[in-house]
């Protein structure tokens, strides 16, 4: 008897929790539909927390600078020195801006945009900053059909990913001859060591790297790709370390670059004279407390700034937000915002095909506040400038080799 | 050369401490505890929340901390493993398992995914025979040997070490002998589970805190505990060593001597790529089980 009771206790509760959820599907459905129609839904996923979350909340800032722009209405600055007006929102809707943390690894990331491109049904999505992150959920968001601008993400096998995947930041291949040049002018670097995380942009950083320096009669005596987001790197550091190479070229992502510089310099690696790192403003923020494990590494990084870049985005940003810009990468999350909007407009509805083809149209006319947005046939940056720097005194100086 | 000694010195004694706590729970609840791990997590960041918060300083809010974990130890065992005592193994298994996920996640859930530092400050390398070393290094090492050491006089020496081991050894025989069994098993909760606490600690000072500290070295600590032939503190002590030298001198062997000496050219240089690093730890595991089925130190049973 006991045992027969527990049985109904049992059916009675699956069936109330059936029924709850039941419910919940059939008075959540209409409203989302009505929702959709109200706005034009723009998505994003970037991190929030984890090793990139001071990178991630600053594009958000910047795609909300946009947003809001076009929102509010505004004349949007052209290459050739017109304008375009935009706005009060697009198509006739206000643009509704839906933020997804993708926590700095892969898993996160893909379960933030299944949610944008099935629950949420975003026109566009913005994202992401690794390449890492943006690869995997690039393929499925082009499966899906919608249209992907990438912010920061610039592994060469970004190329690949398919019709409906921009891009806003010049390709890793562009890097490589880059950090080379830099080493040799530096300090004749003839051997060089690369220590990269093992996802596709620090190997793709790698091969350019090689290849660059091959190009030039030098060499990469030792290629270390390690794990993310371990708690020890003295293994790996040493084997970068073991050729005795000329330079080290290395990145590392915002906390876990706090962590390889600590343990280099506590390896006594003397990162100081030969290491050279990409992208050196990502970290930047998290080597404060203990700035001598960075002291006088020198680098490149995306070359923003400018009158332009002042006025149009840093000045407004500090007025938002009480402070400057946190990292460049904001910058880069404005102008894919803002060419996102302006595709949507151009395209006149919210059809990916039309979008697509929209967005090559709006970046080669639209002036970036990080400078030339054009993109070629597959959708990639044509051109990228870089800044040289060093850490210095607690902070990034220009450096001239 | 001298310096990898030193690293895999470091590791062996971050992994000893875990290692040893996970053997112990297994000789005398026998039963994989996938959740072991989590305690060097909870440990960590309980000292970081006396440190940080209420401002004690570091060796006290660590201390605080490990008793705290230790006693989290026994309530788990309580609240969960206590009522599964007659269960299969594979049931005990799984259910650590989910406690295990559901202890990361709420370290999670608190302090979020981005990693913390202990606020000690930089800590300059001394040279030691062309090495260097950390004093925070130092200290893990010698925290270990006298850890280590304490624990064999209480296991050798005290009446509580021999009931564990009796226990371990025989629980039903134990029990009919006159010890107490349950107070046995709630003395290895807390014993092993603030050793992981240290062990968490110890990590947490010499590289950084987050939630996934623990589960990041799971499969050393399981490599290292089943090596030294599991349910034998001693053996996992040995087996820590072992893969802490496994995984620091199989990254630092040069191979290119042999790739030439096989006909293939190299640039001098050639080392197994560090993507394999924690393959090596288990090919150790496999090459010792291949041959010594029990484990290194051959249990009996």
């Amino acid at each position: 008897m006991e045992r027969e009771e527990t049985i109904m206790w049992m059916h009675k509760t699956a069936l109330t929790i059936v029924t709850g959820f039941a419910a919940t599907l059939l008075t959540a459905s209409p409203h989302m539909t009505a929702d959709a129609q109200d706005t034009v839904n723009i998505g994003m996923f970037t991190s929030l927390t984890g090793p990139s979350a001071i990178v991630g909340k600053d594009m958000q800032r910047g795609v909300e600078l946009a947003i809001n722009r076009v929102n509010e209405g505004y004349e949007v600055p052209l290459k050739d020195g017109s304008t375009r007006a935009i706005g009060p929102g697009v198509n006739g809707s206000q643009i509704r801006l839906i933020v997804e943390d993708s926590e700095s690894r892969p898993q996160a990331a893909m379960d933030s945009v299944r949610k944008l491109v099935n629950v949420d049904n975003v026109s566009v999505v913005l994202g992401e900053y690794s390449s890492g992150l943006t690869l995997p959920t690039g393929q499925f968001i082009n499966e899906n059909g919608v249209v992907q601008i990438s912010i920061g993400a610039n592994s060469p096998k970004l190329r690949d990913v398919g019709p409906f995947f921009f891009d806003m930041i010049g390709l890793a291949t562009l890097q490589g001859s880059a950090m080379v040049d830099l080493a040799e002018q530096a300090i004749g670097a003839k051997t060089f060591a690369t220590f990269m995380p093992n996802n596709p942009y620090g190997v793709g950083v790698e091969l350019a790297v090689c290849e660059a320096a091959k190009e030039r009669g030098s060499e990469c005596v030792a290629t270390v790709r390690y794990e993310e987001q371990k708690t020890d790197y003295r293994a790996e550091l040493q084997q970068a370390n073991a050729p005795n190479p000329d330079a080290v070229i290395f990145f590392a992502y915002g906390a876990e670059a706090q962590l390889v510089l600590r343990q280099a310099y506590e390896l006594g690696l003397n990162a100081s004279e030969k290491w050279f790192g990409t992208e050196v403003s990502n970290w930047v923020n998290e080597v404060t407390d203990t700035p001598e494990i960075a002291e006088g590494v020198r680098g490149i990084e995306h070359d923003v700034g400018g009158d332009f870049y002042n006025e149009q985005y840093a000045g407004p940003y500090e007025e938002a937000y009480g402070e400057k810009p946190l990292t460049v990468f904001g910058g880069y999350g404005y102008d894919a915002a803002m060419i996102a909007a302006l595709a949507i407009k151009e395209a006149g509805s919210t059809e990916p095909d039309k979008i697509r083809e929209a967005v090559h149209k709006a970046a080669e006319t639209y002036k970036g506040v990080t400078g030339d947005k054009a993109v070629d046939e597959e959708g990639m940056q044509t051109n990228e400038d870089y800044a040289i720097l060093i850490y210095k005194d607690g902070g990034l100086q220009p450096y001239t080799p | 050369m001298f310096q990898v000694l030193i690293d895999s010195l470091i590791r062996a004694a971050e992994l000893s401490f875990l290692a040893v706590g996970l053997t112990m729970v297994y000789s005398v609840l026998r039963f994989p505890n996938f959740a072991h791990v989590e305690f060097a997590t909870v440990g960590a960041y309980m000292a970081l929340l006396f440190s940080a918060t209420l401002t004690l300083p570091l060796w006290l809010a660590a201390a605080v901390g490990l008793v705290l974990t230790g006693i989290l130890g026994v309530v788990i065992d309580r609240a969960i493993f206590s009522r599964l005592r007659r269960a299969s193994p594979i049931m005990l298994m799984i259910a650590s398992f989910a406690l295990g996920i559901a202890m990361r996640e709420t370290v999670r859930a608190i302090w979020g995914p981005s990693p913390f530092f202990y606020n000690i400050g930089l800590q300059r390398p001394m040279e030691v025979m062309g090495a260097r070393i950390t004093s925070i290094q130092i200290a893990i090492i010698g925290a270990a040997v006298v850890a280590m050491a304490g624990f064999h006089l209480l296991l050798n020496r005290t009446r509580l070490g021999i009931a564990m081991r009796a226990a371990a050894d025989n629980s039903q025989l134990a029990q009919s002998s006159g010890i107490y069994t349950e107070n046995v098993i709630r003395t290895v909760w807390f014993i092993g589970a603030a050793f992981a606490a240290l062990g968490g600690v110890l990590i947490a000072l010499n590289t950084q805190l987050a939630p996934d500290m623990g589960f990041g070295i799971i499969i050393q600590v399981f490599a290292a505990a089943i090596l030294g032939g599991v349910g034998n503190p001693y053996g996992a002590l040995l087996g820590a060593v072992i893969i802490g030298l496994a995984e620091n001198v199989g990254l630092a062997i040069n191979w290119a001597p042999l790739a030439e000496f096989l006909g293939l050219s190299t640039s001098g240089y050639l080392f197994i790529p560090t993507g394999y690093k924690a393959a090596i730890p288990f090919t150790v595991l496999i090459l010792v089980l291949l041959f010594m089925p029990s484990g290194l130190t051959g249990a009996r049973r």
